[in-house]
């Protein structure tokens, strides 16, 4: 069984630190065609260059038929999420048979 | 009855040019089968064409036209596809057109079975792609197009109120449609994205927001601190474009596009049936106005545009910043705009023949005002000098204006031979483009007029034997599209017009080999590349293996050459075997004045053109030795043949001889005409003159050596010298005497052997 791939992010998640979340993702996620999880239970404040950075994992993600998880979302992230029409990107609702 | 012939004197003549722009955008449709505006602009001419010829009850020319209009009809809605065969048979039906106009008031009886094969044609063409029967298109179509074409008619239209929108208008989504894109340093610049959508909620509703992940790269080639984000948002919103356009001003390096609603397109026709048509918009500057295109798109736009070349239309819908609907609506706007600025009589139409009276009339004010000038010189006045200057300076003003009214484009005249090209193209089985440079130049009418068949018979040429068959072409690595340029500019006082064909080029040996066998030159004789070249212009010279109904018989070159030469201009072929040739012919822009060199050949004043004249020589002690032993003179290194001026006009001194010797004091004019170079012995040099040249009568019809007379200011009469003619002349007759003095020792020497 492939080992999790997955990564818990810190409480600043801005265009200062964007960088170094960057590099961490890259270091976790070796295996594209694997999933991979990002651990969100500490975020505290994030902007548009940390959505950024989540949608590139999903598009990633994506394109090599494996799947982007985002857990432990808090509420106010998710909220933002929403307001900026991200969440439809992140989260795609699949259609009931 | 006065009154109505002349209306259909005016009908006639608009619709001659309505048949033009018909002409020519078929002409430009072939080449661009996807280009609604120039279809529209066909089916117009087509459809003002009907609806005058209604107003006078020309009802031959109405059903006729009908049915051409239909087809463009079905061209302009896509349900008819363009094509090279379609293009031929609407040409045929412009010309058909063109015949019935022409022969008004006469209206049956115009090739009634040419007219009959072309109503068939265009009716199989229309049934071939449609799936109704012909039976019910005839009473559908009529509804069809003048609903559609309401906004031609000047009828007045119910606009008092904005129209409701209708069916049509909502077939897209009734919000605006935003697509943002935002630039790469949008984080770098502390910009939040999701600020923007805060506002859009401020002036409306946001129904959806797509995000767009195109240029989102994957994370391995992420730049984290770039911005790759753009969505696709349908925003329901009462405010205006333009209110809309303002919460984007300030973000750097976005693009953003805004479509207004779809239920606005009746909204912004409306507004655009009421923007004046007394001045002609470009089409940018008519959105603007309507509100539905905002400054920044219009330069993001135009920016485009200088890098694609599209039109400024296309640009717009591609982008999505306006409906297609509004564009068009726009650009029959545009349209109708256009005309009234034509007919807003900027151009006057006015009978040529006025125009040579007038100027004549101011050509006899200058003379005048010159003899005027000289009588002044004997009076010591300052005043009357003065008045004198300012009136010959006003006078020559005026002179230069009245000339100035008959100098036309000779585009219309190049224009004319897309069609030629085209047609001939086809018949001979060869793929041939024309192009065109410099059709802006202006010329005088008469010389257009007369340089007309000339240029004719030279495209012809070029069609039919410079330009290879496609696949020749491609063999010997050409391109199978053959280029045939026609070129006018003007050069230091004449117009200069070059017909070029990247074709095969003339091959001087053969030319030789051609004129020998026709006897037109001897074994052995050495010519100049030019002379070889010129051989071509020899009467019954033809290079063509095959007469065909193009060319080829011989009897065009010599003709060209003397129609040229009679305007007093040059033709020159230069040609290199493989590449092409090239037919330069030079022109003076008016015939109606010269520029002239004044001499005396004893009491009598003569003008030689001066661009005939290559330099005035008094000769020397030696000179004038050896000009009386031989008729010519050695000048430096080249034999210079002479003719006498005295004996040629046959002037006779104070006893009534004509003296044939070189006098002291007398001058040679060196005149060149093409390649040939003559020394005139003349008395005076009396300097440059601008003389108005006026025709001598028909009494003098068949004398040689003059061109016209003109009127000094000192009233006398100075004839203007045809120096073609004049040397040809006496070319033609010393081979005369030549021949005759040739046979004549012949016969001496036949004599001397029985």
């Amino acid at each position: 069984m492939a080992k999790q791939q997955k990564i818990k992010l810190d409480a600043e998640c801005t265009i200062y630190e964007v960088l170094e979340k960057h590099h961490k993702i890259i270091e976790q996620w070796k295996d594209l065609s694997e999933p991979f999880i990002i651990d969100m239970s500490a975020v505290e404040e994030i902007d548009n260059s940390f959505v950024q950075l989540l949608l590139s994992c999903k598009k990633t993600a994506t394109m090599n038929d494996s799947n982007l998880e985002l857990i432990n979302i808090p509420e106010t992230i998710m909220t933002y999420l929403q307001s900026g029409f991200y969440s439809d990107y992140l989260f795609p609702t699949t259609e009931d048979n | 009855m006065q009154e109505i012939d002349e209306n259909v004197q005016i009908f006639i003549s608009e619709s001659v040019e309505l048949l033009d722009d018909i002409e020519n955008g078929l002409l430009e449709l072939e080449n661009a089968s996807g280009d609604d505006e120039l279809l529209n602009l066909i089916f117009r001419a087509a459809h003002t064409i009907k609806g005058s010829a209604g107003l006078f009850g020309f009802d031959h020319i109405i059903e006729f036209t009908h049915v051409v209009e239909n087809t463009l009809d079905d061209m302009r809605n896509g349900i008819l596809p363009v094509s090279s065969e379609l293009i031929t048979v609407l040409m045929r039906s412009k010309d058909q057109i063109a015949a019935l106009v022409e022969a008004l008031p006469e209206e049956e009886g115009i090739n009634p079975e040419e007219e009959k094969e072309l109503m068939d044609l265009l009716m199989a063409f229309r049934t071939g792609n449609k799936t109704e029967s012909p039976e019910t298109q005839a009473g559908t179509e009529n509804d069809a197009v003048e609903a559609a074409d309401a906004v031609e008619t000047d009828s007045a239209e119910s606009d008092a109120d904005v129209p409701a929108a209708d069916e049509s208008d909502t077939i897209q989504s009734d919000h605006y449609h935003i697509s943002l894109r935002l630039g790469l340093d949008t984080f770098r610049e502390g910009f939040i994205p999701n600020a923007l959508f805060k506002q859009l909620a401020g002036v409306g509703e946001i129904k959806s927001a797509i995000l767009v992940d195109e240029s989102l790269p994957l994370i391995n080639e992420l730049d984290p601190e770039s911005c790759y984000l753009g969505w696709e948002i349908a925003l329901d919103s009462n405010a205006t474009k333009d209110e809309i356009h303002e919460i984007f001003e300030f973000v750097e390096g976005a693009q953003c596009n805004i479509l207004p609603p779809s239920s606005k397109i009746s909204e912004y026709r409306h507004l655009i049936e009421h923007i004046p048509e007394d001045e002609y918009l470009a089409l940018g500057q008519i959105l603007l106005q309507t509100g539905t295109l905002t400054e920044e798109e219009l330069q993001v736009v135009l920016n485009q545009q200088q890098s694609t070349q599209e039109k400024v239309g296309d640009l717009l819908v591609e982008n999505k910043m306006v409906q297609s609907e509004v564009v068009e609506h726009a650009l029959e706007k545009q349209q109708k705009q256009k005309k009234n600025q034509q007919k807003a009589l900027n151009f006057v139409k006015v009978d040529s023949s006025k125009l040579d009276k007038l100027v004549n009339l101011v050509g006899e004010l200058v003379i005048n005002g010159a003899k005027m000038e000289q009588l002044s010189d004997k009076y010591n006045d300052d005043v009357l000098h003065e008045t004198m200057e300012s009136t010959i300076s006003t006078l020559e003003e005026l002179r230069e204006t009245a000339l100035a009214l008959r100098m036309i484009p000779i585009g219309a005249t190049f224009n004319r031979f897309h069609r030629v090209v085209r047609d001939i193209s086809q018949e001979l089985n060869k793929d041939i483009r024309l192009e065109i440079y410099g059709a802006e130049s202006e010329l005088d009418k008469t010389v257009i007029d007369k340089i007309s068949d000339p240029l004719m018979h030279l495209v012809r040429n070029s069609l039919d034997h410079g330009i290879e068959m496609p696949d020749e072409r491609e063999s010997i690595g050409k391109p199978r599209q053959g280029i045939i340029k026609l070129d006018a500019h003007h050069e230091a006082g004449m117009i200069v017009i070059e017909i070029t064909d990247d074709g095969s080029g003339m091959d001087p040996d053969k030319l030789v080999e051609k004129a020998i066998e026709k006897g037109v030159i001897s074994s052995g004789q050495k010519l100049k590349r030019e002379e070889i070249f010129n051989l071509i212009f020899e009467p019954g010279f033809s290079m063509a293996k095959q007469v065909s109904n193009i060319s080829g018989r011989g009897v065009g070159m010599d003709v060209v050459r003397r129609n040229i030469e009679a305007l007093r201009g040059t033709i020159i072929i230069s040609s290199e075997l493989g590449i092409g040739t090239t037919i330069t012919i030079q022109l003076p822009l008016t015939l109606s004045i010269i520029d002239g060199f004044h001499i005396k050949v004893d009491n009598e004043d003569f003008i030689i053109p001066l661009d005939m004249i290559k330099e005035c020589i008094t000769l020397s002690d030696a000179q004038i030795e050896e000009s009386s032993m031989h008729d010519y003179i050695t000048l430096r290194g080249e034999v210079l043949p002479l003719i006498q001026l005295r004996s040629y006009y046959s002037l006779s001194n104070d006893d009534g001889e004509i003296e044939s010797h070189l006098k002291h004091r007398e001058n040679i004019v060196v005149v060149q005409f093409g390649q040939q170079k003559v020394g005139l012995i003349v008395g005076d040099l009396l300097g440059e003159i601008q003389a108005v040249i006026k025709p001598l009568g028909r009494i003098f019809k068949g004398l040689n050596g003059f061109a016209g007379f003109t009127i000094l200011g000192s009233g006398h009469i100075a004839l203007v010298i045809d120096v073609p003619g004049l040397v040809k002349d006496v070319v033609s007759n010393e081979k005369t005497q030549f021949d005759k003095i040739k046979q004549g020792h012949i016969d001496t020497s036949r004599r001397l052997l029985h």
